[in-house]
């Protein structure tokens, strides 16, 4: 064990130090502690290298996402026509939808914490690029948040053309947390809008029959659409 | 990017002292700066992305599928041993892969501070927006958790 003579200071003490970000009594008492510690002194030394970085694609902010909103139910089928009209005019492309019926939104609150759904695309020279759009070549990985409460398994769907797709495995939920990647990556085709969703299950095992329809995706199901290359999003 | 350029190298050392490898601890912060940027996001302090890398590496840790791979690319020679230790234990890779699923996130992320970053109690406060009280009660709950995982390797076959 490497004995400090007193509290060692952090590495984040050293490297705020390196880049002259304390104030000029912590840098004097840093410097005071340095002058006198031979062992923080040597690893203040490390925080020299300069590290060489893995290149950052040009990435895009994304655009804003598709909101959640009420689902209707049968007994709302009258509103459909207007629903599907709204719909025309937040994205400029037909929707994998369905008139009537918005998506999940990509991020929930749930008891614990929050389901979340992010994507991230990967272009055919393997450069990241906006997960708004696909082209021809890319590939798609799903990444998941989840609460620490949560159980069960979460399974990735895709609807495009009023199919679904089940395209990875579904990932038992051995231990929930922030933006977990799941397994397996996706691509897509043709110039239709396609949606995918997470769809976590409490406990039980999910029937992918029940989910080929998405006017019934379960109530713990966050999606996000992924719209063909050169279709505009509305700002 | 600036921040990228300015705070990269000491956020790949902070996730390098996790994950014992660079080419894990270079793809966590790349990948955070990709997700910052597609949040639109460009003004960061230190602090804030030290607590960003350390979450992502300890999700990588909790990955079961990932430990096989990580323990094969570790380099305990990469990083220098911490200067606080817990229950007279350095807090090495291997050890961190059984605490991830023995402790709870965010005893996780203190266990971290405390022990790989060499943080003192009141940074840990600032970092994770608790009182000082309250740190101390997770500290207390992580070295009892570490000294159960000593006694139970010391009574292993």
């Amino acid at each position: 064990m490497n004995r400090c003579i007193a509290q060692p200071l952090s590495y984040l003490v050293l490297e705020r130090r390196r880049l002259n970000e304390l104030s000029v009594a912590d840098r004097r008492a840093v410097d005071d502690h340095l002058d006198v510690c031979h062992t923080c002194r040597a690893y203040y030394a490390q925080t020299a290298e300069v590290i060489e970085l893995l290149p950052l694609p040009q990435v895009l902010p994304r655009s804003p996402q598709v909101r959640a909103a009420p689902r209707f139910g049968f007994a709302f089928a009258g509103l459909a026509v207007a629903a599907a009209a709204l719909l025309v005019l937040v994205v400029h492309a037909p929707s994998p939808v369905g008139p009537g019926l918005e998506p999940p939104a990509s991020r929930m609150h749930v008891r614990g914490g929050d389901l979340a759904l992010g994507l991230v695309r990967m272009g055919s020279r393997g450069e990241l690029l906006a997960p708004t759009h696909f082209a021809v070549g890319d590939r798609f990985k799903a990444q998941i948040t989840c609460p620490p409460t949560q159980l069960g398994s979460v399974q990735i769907v895709v609807y495009q053309r009023g199919r679904a797709f089940f395209p990875v495995a579904p990932l038992p939920l051995e231990r929930c947390g922030n933006q977990l990647s799941v397994p397996g990556a996706f691509a897509f085709d043709g110039q239709d809008p396609a949606l995918v969703c997470a769809v976590f299950d409490d406990g039980g095992t999910l029937d992918r029959r029940s989910l080929t329809d998405q006017k019934s995706l379960p109530k713990h199901s966050v999606c996000e659409q992924v719209l063909p290359a050169g279709v505009q999003t509305s700002p | 990017m600036e921040a990228y350029l300015r705070y990269g190298s000491a956020l790949v050392r902070k996730a390098e002292r996790i994950l014992r490898n660079r080419d894990d601890a270079r793809d966590v912060v790349q990948a955070l700066f990709v997700e910052l940027l597609q949040r639109g996001e460009t003004s960061f302090e230190l602090p804030y992305l030290y607590r960003a890398v350390t979450n992502r590496c300890l999700n990588l840790l909790r990955d079961r599928s990932t430990h096989a791979r990580l323990l094969k690319h570790s380099d305990a020679a990469l990083v220098l041993p911490a200067r606080t230790n817990c229950e007279d234990r350095v807090i090495e890779l291997d050890l961190l892969f059984k605490l991830s699923h023995a402790l709870d996130a965010e005893q996780l992320e203190l266990l971290v501070y405390r022990y790989v970053d060499d943080f003192s109690q009141e940074e840990i406060a600032e970092v994770m927006g608790k009182s000082r009280k309250t740190i101390g009660k997770y500290l207390a709950a992580v070295e009892t958790v570490v000294a159960g995982i000593a006694a139970s390797e010391e009574g292993a076959p």
